[in-house]
């Protein structure tokens, strides 16, 4: 007996070699430890059912808050992960204290190069207002200050005394130039002192007649006095800049009570925050240095600093908050899921406005990225969407390896552009990335990026089916309580959960397993909800499961259609009655799109006398893939365990999948092939009503295989269109009997005989059910019993051997020459 | 004073010229008067050119620059060719008739007897060298005799302002306030300085003329300068041939409306 059977219900045995019962042909639910009618007396299921050791790696890495702990949940598609991370995260992050706020201000000393501002979760908006308030009133209290009377006396003092400096000075000179008969002039561009009479410059002829000691007197007057003129205009510069200075120190004098008096307010708001107390110290001095901005309607120069809108002055916006991070009201650590994961969807981008056929750009526009929103918490991220956007990744590691957020462009990043731009303060990042993949990724990059072990030091595996224990069955039927009621469907019937559970073993491929797709069951729950709906029912049954089970297979069937019809029109040539020599059934499984389904295949082979050489035509013509190819040498290996001891094998074996046009890969086919090449070789032919799926190694034992139950099925939809009469049937390895988990119809043609699935364990037992002949064991001298498989063999490749050999074989120490013998 | 058909703008060398043509076409498109454009050389300047100590000082660097001839023709020539262009391009955005001329000549009203016009603007404000002061102008030396009415603009453009009129008697009034009221802005207060006569007849002769406009009479109080000082009007309008005409056109720098015989 199989040590499967001790798996199954009490009742169940089965024996190698003969037809399987039917309760081992699909397994049914057993659903007696949990006592309810629908689901909706099924308590809630947190989790997933099975995947504990994928569960325990998460939590662990959510936990640990060392860097390089980040996560990888790898496990096939829809198998609940992002679900279960979802809801381990979410305890988590309930757990931790909210992160702090993150602004960016303004950079007094460097406007490029904005500061990034820490406060605790919710301050961060109270500032921007604060400020925004400020300049506000800045804007209506600053002009008011200059327009007060007490403003313009002292600035009209100011203003007077330099034009008193001025005039004094020059009309001094004037005075003087005048008393001596020179007049100051206004040429275009300056001043010009010349001699002149009655308001009139002399002309040179007069000049020229004047008597030499007047012509010298007034030279040297003039000589005196444009010294003197020109002493007065170097000091022009300097009066001009002390009055300059005169009224700005006015201006921050009178700016000064203002500001102080409305900063001192907002000081008092954030007098706990060193931080932010200093960039007020910062703002309160720059407001000084730019009052006149205030007056002037902000439109002062601010390097960088674009006027984006009209009603902010360009230069206030320097005074604004950029609030990057808002945690206001936040009760735990943030979970973000970036649908697009961009460089700067990841890292921020910093924006532009076009001004004047300009773009300009200043601190106020820093956008967030997913790292800043996640910072102190976490960030789930699909790593395929990661990898196939361009930087991505790379952008992910940098700030990870670097604990910190740089908020640059990508051509920044690259070295493209040579422009001016922002180069915003890196912000500290304190988060835990988990990302989620396909087992494929997780190994490609475990293999090529040296970087990603360093970072993402745990990886929680999922699998992609588990265990059906009676306590993961009833684990299950919650699971699917817990679906119907997230997806507001009905609840569904006993019948309809073991139905449901069935077909999860089904999916699974295994009747000891159930699949871990949660969203295929979902979808399955959704279509039988669906037909419920139609049919004006309360509670989802097992009919409805069944026909939504039905309806998925029948849309997806074309292919398979297709071919089974082929066969029925022979077309494609499988016999089902019958027996042929060198010519046996075998079974493959196609895939497309998602859905696989079985079909069978005749396999043939031809023997002569040649070299040792077995001829796999597929590999031959390059159809074949290298597993097969693997099978085909391993069928060369049993012959000369078994036969080829002291003879060489002079044979030339060829082996074809006919009627095949595309490319065979998979090596469950060479146990078919083995028959089929041992019916060539013995002559003896094989019965075409059974179809045969396993593989064999070079001892002639039979192996399991995948697919065993669309294999099946295939076949038997074949004789089923034929007929069904009790002949047919297909040979398995028993090591796949517990696979199986079939379609209700064959189980049925099972259970009534007139289908027949048998278990086999060795080449002998497949050749026995296949020819009605017996095997052979043979004796101690190594000699098959006459009448038998092995002996019909033997003797044909001892011919080849006699034939192919130039001189009789050196004598052997064990008998060979009967089947020489027998053959002559 | 009759609409006026010509008026003539009088620039210079140190005049802001752009400012001053389009302030006079304003001027000349009240009244859809002819515009004649004089841009003086000032021939003090060529001759302190050809004086052997002739130079300039200027605010660059080097505070000192040797003054020729040729430079002075060059800059005034430059000087006069932007006038002409800007009397082109504003004259005949409003559809004036303009015409240009350029005469060499010493910077005085007294030089400009024999260009015919109704109006004569003559363009005084300098650029500004260093803060306000500028140098004595020659242009505020009273001619002999004064036929036309001639604007003498000192200061650069004020959107509003006091028009101080000084006034005799309610017959200076009829005869001054409507050229002020014709120069001056719309909305600019009109204050009558009454030099000497019967302030309540000078009251009733201005408020018929310009009912609706801000209007006060103020008595000089004997020192007719002082008075006008502390006014600190924008426009000053005299009679030409008042007894104190020569005076406050030396002793003021506002601009003044000179009002002429004719």
């Amino acid at each position: 007996m199989n040590d499967l059977a001790r798996s199954q219900p009490p009742a169940a045995a089965w024996q190698a070699g003969e037809p399987l019962p039917p309760q081992f042909l699909r397994r049914a639910s057993d659903l007696s430890s949990i006592d309810f009618a629908t689901t909706e007396e099924l308590p809630e299921l947190p989790g997933l059912v099975g995947q504990e050791r994928a569960v325990d790696a998460v939590r662990l890495g959510i936990a640990m808050r060392r860097r390089g702990f980040n996560v990888f949940v790898l496990g096939p598609a829809g198998a609940g992960k992002h679900t279960l991370i979802e809801e381990l995260l979410e305890a988590q992050a309930a757990r931790e204290p909210a992160p702090p706020d993150w602004c960016y201000v303004n950079n007094f000393s460097d406007a490029r190069r904005p500061r990034c501002l820490r406060l605790p979760a919710g301050r961060a908006v109270p500032l921007r207002e604060a400020m925004k308030r400020l300049v506000a009133e800045l804007r209506i209290a600053l002009p008011a200050a200059f327009e007060r009377e007490e403003y313009r006396a002292r600035r009209e003092v100011i203003d007077q005394q330099f034009k008193h400096r001025n005039e004094e000075a020059f009309g001094a000179l004037q005075r003087k130039a005048e008393e001596k008969g020179i007049g100051v002039l206004r040429t275009p561009v300056g001043l010009a002192l010349a001699p002149v009479h009655e308001g009139e410059v002399i002309p040179p002829e007069t000049f020229n007649r004047l008597p030499p000691a007047e012509r010298q007197r007034i030279t040297a007057d003039m000589e005196a006095l444009q010294a003197e003129l020109e002493a007065v205009i170097r000091r022009i510069p300097e009066w001009e800049r002390e009055h300059r200075e005169a009224v700005r120190q006015l201006n921050r004098d009178t700016t000064a009570v203002v500001v102080g008096h409305l900063l001192q307010e907002v000081r008092a708001g954030f007098a706990d925050l060193p931080e932010v107390v200093a960039h007020l110290e910062q703002v309160e001095r720059d407001i000084l240095e730019h009052a006149d901005d205030f007056i002037s309607d902000g439109r002062g120069d601010g390097a960088m600093m674009p006027a984006p809108a009209a009603e902010d002055g360009a230069s206030f916006r320097r005074y604004q908050v950029n609030v990057l991070v808002d945690n206001t009201g936040r009760t735990g650590a943030p979970i973000v899921y970036e649908d697009h994961p961009t460089h700067q969807n990841i890292v921020g981008r910093v924006e532009h406005l076009a001004r004047f056929g300009a773009l300009v750009t200043d601190f106020n526009l820093v956008v967030a990225g997913a790292l800043h929103k996640a910072n102190g918490g976490y960030l789930v991220l699909d790593a395929q969407r990661v990898l196939t956007t361009s930087f991505t990744w790379e952008s992910l590691k940098r700030a990870l390896r670097a604990g910190e957020i740089r908020t640059e462009s990508l051509e920044q990043l690259l070295s493209l552009a040579s422009t001016v731009s922002l180069d915003p303060e890196p912000i500290p990042l304190e988060v835990k990335v988990v990302l989620i993949g396909s087992p494929l990724i997780y190994y490609l990059l475990s293999a090529y990026d040296p970087d990603f072990a360093e970072l993402f030091k745990i990886a929680a595996e999922f699998d992609d089916r588990v265990d059906r224990t009676a306590d993961n069955t009833a684990l299950y039927a919650r699971l699917i309580a817990s679906a119907a009621r997230r997806a507001k469907l009905r609840p569904l019937d006993r019948a309809a959960v073991a139905r449901v559970i069935e077909e999860a073993a089904r999916q699974a491929d295994d009747a000891a397993k159930l699949t871990a797709q949660l969203r295929s069951v979902s979808d399955l729950l959704q279509e039988a909800d669906h037909l419920a709906a139609a049919g004006a029912k309360t509670v989802i049954g097992a009919v409805e499961i069944e026909a939504a089970v039905t309806a998925r297979r029948r849309r997806s069937d074309r292919i398979y259609r297709r071919l089974q019809e082929e066969v029925a029109r022979n077309t494609l040539h499988i016999e089902t009655a019958g027996a042929r020599v060198g010519q046996v059934n075998g079974l493959s499984v196609i895939t497309l799109g998602g859905v696989s389904f079985g079909h069978p295949s005749r396999i043939t082979a031809q023997v002569r006398l040649g070299k040792g050489e077995l001829i796999d035509i597929e590999r031959e013509v390059a159809l074949g893939g290298p597993i097969h190819s693997k099978g085909v040498l391993i069928l060369a290996g049993f012959l000369g365990g078994r036969f080829g001891r002291d003879n060489p094998l002079s044979l030339t074996a060829s082996l074809v999948f006919e009627q095949s046009y595309g490319g065979v890969e998979g090596d469950s086919a060479s146990a078919a092939e083995l028959f089929t090449l041992l019916s060539a070789l013995s002559g003896v032919p094989i019965r075409q009503s059974l179809a045969v799926t396993g593989s064999v190694d070079q001892h002639g034992r039979i192996q399991a295989i995948g697919g065993v139950n669309e294999k099946i099925e295939g076949f038997f939809d074949v004789c089923h269109g034929r007929g069904l009469t009790g002949e047919q049937g297909v040979l398995i390895p028993s090591s796949n009997v517990q696979h199986l988990m079939l379609r209700q119809d064959v189980v049925e043609a099972a259970a009534s005989g007139r289908f027949r699935i048998v278990a086999i364990d060795t080449v002998d037992q497949g050749m026995e059910l296949l020819t009605g002949v017996p095997a052979g064991e043979p004796d101690l001298a190594g000699q098959y019993p006459p009448e038998t498989i092995n002996r019909r063999v033997a003797m044909r490749l001892a011919a080849f051997a006699k034939r192919a050999a130039p001189l009789p074989p050196a004598r052997s120490a064990r008998r060979k020459v009967n089947y020489e013998e027998e053959n002559e | 004073m009759s609409e006026p058909r010509r008026i003539v703008l009088v620039c210079e060398a140190t005049s802001d010229v752009r400012a001053a043509v389009e302030e006079t076409v304003m001027l000349a498109a009240r009244w859809h008067a002819a515009l004649h454009g004089v841009f003086i050389e000032d021939e003090n300047l060529f001759r302190l050119a050809r004086l052997p100590f002739g130079r300039q000082a200027t605010l660059s660097p080097s505070v000192h620059e040797p003054l020729n001839e040729e430079e002075i023709a060059s800059l005034s020539s430059a000087l006069g060719a932007a006038m002409r262009q800007a009397l082109e391009e504003m004259a005949g955005k409003q559809g004036l008739e303009w015409s240009f001329d350029v005469l060499r000549d010493l910077p005085r009203l007294a030089a400009l007897a024999e260009i015919e016009g109704d109006i004569l603007v003559v363009h005084d404000s300098a650029r500004p060298f260093s803060g306000e002061w500028q140098p004595r102008s020659a242009w505020s030396e009273m001619p002999e005799e004064v036929a036309r009415t001639i604007l003498l603009r000192r200061q650069p453009p004020r959107a509003r302002g006091l028009v101080a009129v000084v006034a005799e008697s309610a017959a200076d009034v009829e005869r001054l306030l409507p050229p002020a009221l014709d120069v001056a802005g719309g909305e600019d207060e009109i204050a009558i300085v009454l030099a000497d006569d019967d302030a309540d007849a000078v009251r009733a002769a201005a408020t018929s003329l310009a009912a609706t406009r801000p209007l006060r009479v103020e008595a000089a109080g004997g020192d007719l300068l002082r008075r006008v000082e502390r006014l600190d009007p924008s426009l000053l309008v005299v009679a030409a041939d008042s007894p104190g005409a020569r005076d406050l056109l030396a002793g003021t720098r506002c601009d003044v409306l000179l009002v002429g015989a004719e």
